[in-house]
């Protein structure tokens, strides 16, 4: 111990004035505290003015630390040749230990003690110190941990650059870890991304101090610095590579868990928009909303749904899981409160504004539609794992609508800046302060399942009118970063609006100060209390089948919906083509003696008929390579219609399981509905191209297997008109043959000759396109 | 009794061997100066002797155990001092002495203090502000302290004054008449390690040439002058304990590396019937190595004589 001790003095005294910029630097949150203490009384932008400079200074000890543990350890480095240690009888052991000592006492905790001494000033318990002095110590330990290993693997100038961007790093990767999950695996919904970048900058925590603790060791056993560097971006790589595949941070937060059998949950609706726009891209997308159905619910509880895992059944025997996640679809409503629950809650009371709830509409699924249209009117079916969280609202306080009221509750707190009438009713500016814990258990909770971390919302009551109102729904950004979810302690400044419902002209507006003037600001918290699991499944129905108008706050999108109760169960086996349903479409007609599928004089992917063209290649690593993707007409045409004409190109796969395919197609009409082509007796077009042979199919919902009909054609090197009689169509040899019929068709499809080509360039164009009687 | 013992010791970095098969015997009480021009290995045994390297293959025993497992109990019996060896810089000669002396249970003061006063060290000095030489005054005081058993010096007398390296010799002479230390001495400077050595050994491309006492080696390295007949032929091939074969009409000039007082003499006679005189004339440390080294590039040379 002795030995131990001298080496810390030796340190101490070689580091002193680091050591004293240190001290000060970490003592800061003391000062800002005291100072808090003493000047800000009641005074709540004072109070923040000193909080926002704590954060501040934690901010600069992050990033100190780091420097210091390269200083404090520099003396001894494990990887020279040349240094003095390694000739003296100073034992490992003993190092070590002296270096944890130092470390330990003046990087780790002299910081703890400032900072709980904050935490404490706060209101903070003495449990909420203890957790938040384990976090803080675990925080500061990763980050000395990965500075000495840094230190002990680069030379001292390459040391500095590391240290200086270890931390911006640590942010970085955080960031990436967010964007990963929430964009690439299945839907971690955005509200839980304080959560996710939570446990998830604890489990890399974990793992930093595990692996550096064994680079160290490893490297002071052996001093064998390019096996450890290579040991340590193995590590690295493991750690943020493998790191975003975990998943077990996507389970539902840690509740008791309730048998489910009170409750039961429904599709009430289905909505499928197809967007024709959206983020600058053409690319049309289908999105499924459902109204989850939640009954089982006790006075003063809601239950919310916080995790669902969709599948889509296809009728061609693949299951579609969850495709993607719109981070923003579901942002503006979590934290919000439901409806019917604060009514509950209110007993009596009237809410004046029941529409600025929360209503239980949940986003089931995301599809691309230029790939699942094919399935639009064939039976799919429809599964979800739903993970439910049983919330209780509890109210915590009434706070008077005057500027510096407040509410406190241990190192909880909330203060009114300002209340004053608005434009659109009135606006109250509140500062919320709470802590957040990592490892503690019922913040953890929160954080999974709000996206405010305290589950607090407010309403405006008047008790002596009886009458309340909801507040707006918040616009809720994802604003949470690494080193601030570090924290334990939060400060928020919000705007929590009242605005009352849009009462028709002459009409006196409810929200007044004659209504104001006996409210309250009401405190509310939703405390989450259990958790539950349900299965949400719809065996078999058709996805067109159920129109409801496009919505107005869809602008610029076309709107489709599937009313619940019309949706009839698809009783046969979906692989079974003798199961599809015997379609007749509708009966495709003109009057002349033509019909002018498109001409693509418009310039754009929408034919004549007011669907879709439409080109789609497979993706399938065999080297299919189709162009332009998304389709667009092109420049050029045959005589008939000179300006634009279709045209795809490119490389068809290798003819090898599981098969390449490249076509442009289009139905004939918006819904790609089947219709009736019994009018007609040939397809006639122009065509150009490289001289090769093409096919044009022709998709029926008899066909199950895509062995659709199909007749062929050369593609002559100048435009040519060509006429193909629907008596030439025929099925490929390899499919099941059906009867032939031209009554049920959806869509056709022009593409390079699978029979011919093999790992070959395609190019072909095609213009002036019409049925023929 | 052997205080450092070597068997086919290794070090290699990538494809270069820096040590190959090195067997080296240091037995107790001697001064053993380990020689060699640049690059032919000596830091890099003395490296592995101390544990700083890993041997690739062979072994090494210092003080009975093997080098890999040399810990703070051998430490406290062996002062390592090198020219390359990092001191804290930011420290006071005596702050220095005074960080040491706990490690070590034998530390002396009293001899500290005596050779802070013989080396002319001022215990006030900042270490960082000392010459090159001081510094490795500082540092050798700081391994003599404590009376180790085994003294390795790596390049001592690299960038010393002359007038330093004669009070730093003078100093290890003393103080092993004294104390009976076994010192392991590495350094190219032949001239310094001439009068302080009773052993040699010689190292080239990681392989020792030759070990042996001092005054043997110089006793067996003689410069032959023969006088010859301008007409006679030199036998051919010459005899391979000749080095430096020079031959001026009738004056013939080399080294005998295997001299002995009459017998040398009869067999030249009989080599070179007609020869008119022989005179051998001793040599010194620092002719025998630049022979030597001199040797060690012609073609086909470098094996152990």
């Amino acid at each position: 111990m002795n030995l131990v001790l001298h080496l810390v003095q030796k340190d101490v005294r070689r580091s002193k004035w680091s050591l004293a910029f240190w001290l000060f630097v970490a003592a800061l949150p003391v000062l800002w505290g005291l100072l808090d203490a003493l000047l800000s009384g009641k005074d709540a932008h004072l109070h923040a003015v000193f909080l926002n400079l704590y954060f501040r200074s934690t901010w600069v000890q992050a990033l100190l630390v780091i420097l210091m543990a390269g200083i404090l350890m520099r003396d001894e480095l494990p990887a020279s040749t040349t240094a003095f240690w390694l000739t003296r009888p100073i034992s490992k052991g003993t190092l070590l230990s002296a270096k944890a000592l130092l470390m330990g006492f003046f990087l780790v905790l002299l910081p703890i003690l400032s900072q709980t001494f904050l935490l404490a000033l706060q209101g903070a318990t003495a449990g909420e110190l203890a957790y938040a002095a384990l976090e803080l110590g675990f925080r500061l330990s990763e980050s000395i941990v990965l500075a000495w290993v840094l230190a002990s693997v680069l030379p001292q100038s390459w040391f500095l650059v590391a240290a200086a961007l270890v931390f911006p790093l640590q942010w970085l990767a955080g960031w990436w870890i967010l964007a990963w999950k929430t964009l690439n695996l299945q839907a971690p919904p955005p509200f839980r991304a304080t959560a996710l970048i939570v446990t998830d900058s604890i489990v890399v925590g974990a793992l930093t101090l595990l692996f550096g603790a064994g680079l160290l060791f490893y490297q002071y056993q052996t001093r064998d610095t390019r096996r450890t560097v290579y040991m340590g971006l193995a590590a690295l790589t493991l750690l943020y590579l493998v790191q975003p595949l975990w998943k077990w941070d996507l389970q539902k937060p840690s509740l008791p868990v309730e048998k489910a059998d009170s409750i039961s949950l429904s599709l009430g609706r289905h909505r499928v928009t197809r967007d024709a726009g959206g983020w600058g891209s053409p690319q049309p997308v289908m999105d499924y909303w459902g109204d989850v159905e939640i009954n089982g619910r006790a006075p003063g509880e809601d239950i919310r749904v916080v995790g669902l895992s969709t599948s889509l059944g296809l009728p061609d025997g693949h299951t579609l899981k969850d495709e993607g996640y719109d981070l923003y679809a579901n942002s503006n409503w979590i934290g919000q409160p439901d409806t019917q629950a604060v009514q509950r809650l209110l007993g009596p009371v009237k809410l004046l504004n029941p529409e600025k709830g929360w209503f239980p509409t949940t986003h089931l699924l995301t599809l691309d539609a230029q790939w699942y249209r094919r399935f639009f009117n064939r039976p799919v079916s429809y599964s979800a794992d739903a993970y439910l969280v049983r919330v209780k609202y509890q109210v915590e306080g009434e706070i008077p609508l005057t500027p510096g009221a407040g509410f406190r509750q241990g190192s909880r707190s909330a203060t009114i800046l300002d209340a004053a009438p608005s434009t659109n009713g009135f606006e109250v500016n509140l500062q919320d302060q709470n802590l957040d814990l990592a490892f503690k258990r019922d913040p953890a909770v929160r954080r999974s399942v709000f996206i405010t971390q305290d589950g607090v919302f407010y309403l405006l009551e008047n008790k002596k009118r009886g009458e309340a109102f909801l507040p707006n729904r918040q616009s809720m950004n994802l604003s949470v970063d690494l080193h601030e979810a570090k924290q334990p302690i939060r400060l928020a400044k919000e705007t929590v609006q009242f605005s009352p419902t849009p009462v028709a002209a002459g009409l006196k507006n409810p929200l007044d100060q004659d209504w104001l003037k006996d409210a309250v600001l009401v405190r509310v918290r939703m405390e989450p209390c259990a958790e539950f699991h349900k299965k949400l499944e719809v065996k078999a129905f058709s996805l067109a089948e159920n129109d409801w108008p496009a919505q107005p706050y869809v602008p610029m999108a076309f709107t489709y919906g599937l009313g619940m109760p019309s949706i009839e169960a698809f009783t046969g086996n979906v692989a079974d083509p003798n199961a599809l349903p015997r379609i007749r479409g509708r009966r495709l007609e003109s009057k002349g003696k033509t019909l002018l599928l498109d001409d693509f004089e418009h310039g754009d992917a929408l034919n004549k008929l007011s669907a879709f063209w439409y080109a789609l290649a497979d993706t399938r690593k065999l080297g299919t390579v189709l162009t332009p993707l998304p389709f667009k007409p092109q420049p050029g045409g045959c005589p008939a219609s000179p300006n634009f004409a279709a045209h795809i190109q490119g490389h068809w796969g290798k003819e090898q399981s599981p098969w390449p395919f490249a076509y442009l197609g289009c139905g004939f009409n918006l819904k790609y509905d089947y219709v009736d082509l019994s009018d007609f007796s040939a397809f006639r077009f122009y065509s150009k191209g490289d001289g090769r042979p093409y096919v044009l199919k022709v998709e029926r919902a008899s066909i199950s297997d895509f062995g659709y009909e199909e007749s062929g054609f050369t593609a002559p090197p100048d435009w040519t008109q060509i006429t193909l009689p629907f008596s030439g169509f025929n099925q490929p040899p390899w499919a099941k043959q059906v009867p032939p019929g031209w009554q049920d068709v959806r869509q056709i499809e022009f593409s390079p000759d699978a029979s011919i080509f093999s790992d070959e360039d395609f190019d072909l164009w095609v213009d002036q396109i019409e049925l023929v009687k | 009794m052997s205080v450092i013992e070597t068997r086919k010791l290794t070090r290699r970095f990538g494809p270069k061997e820096a040590v190959a098969g090195l067997d080296l015997t240091v037995e107790s009480g001697s001064i053993f100066a380990l020689l060699g021009p640049n690059g032919a290995g000596k830091t890099t045994t003395l490296k592995t002797l101390m544990n700083i390297l890993d041997p690739t293959s062979g072994e090494a025993r210092v003080l009975g155990v093997d080098s890999p497992r040399l810990g703070p109990r051998e430490f406290a019996q062996i002062g390592y001092v090198s020219e390359n060896q990092e001191i804290p810089h930011w420290m006071k000669v005596g702050e220095f002495l005074d960080y040491c002396k706990p490690f070590y249970p034998t530390w002396d003061g009293a001899f500290a203090s005596r050779l802070l006063k013989q080396f002319a060290l001022d215990p006030s000095q900042k270490l960082k502000s000392l010459s090159r030489g001081t510094k490795m005054k500082a540092a050798l005081v700081s391994s003599l302290a404590y009376r180790p058993k085994l003294l390795v010096l790596d390049e001592p007398f690299s960038g010393l004054d002359p007038l330093i390296r004669e009070e730093f010799i003078q100093g290890i002479l003393e103080l092993t008449d004294q104390e009976q230390w076994t010192v392991l001495i590495s350094s190219h400077d032949v001239d310094e390690v001439e009068k302080l050595a009773d052993w040699v050994g010689v190292l080239n491309e990681g392989r020792l040439f030759l070990s042996e006492p001092l005054d043997r080696l110089q006793g067996r390295f003689k410069k032959m002058a023969v006088r010859l007949p301008e007409s006679m032929a030199l036998p051919d091939p010459l005899p391979p304990s000749w080095l430096g074969t020079v031959r001026e009409g009738a004056a013939l000039q080399f080294v005998e590396s295997a001299f002995e007082e009459e017998a040398t003499e009869k067999g030249l006679r009989k080599l070179l019937p007609g020869c008119q005189s022989v005179s051998a004339t001793p040599l010194s440390l620092r002719e025998i190595f630049v022979i030597l080294a001199r040797d060690f590039r012609l073609p086909g040379k470098g094996g152990k004589s």
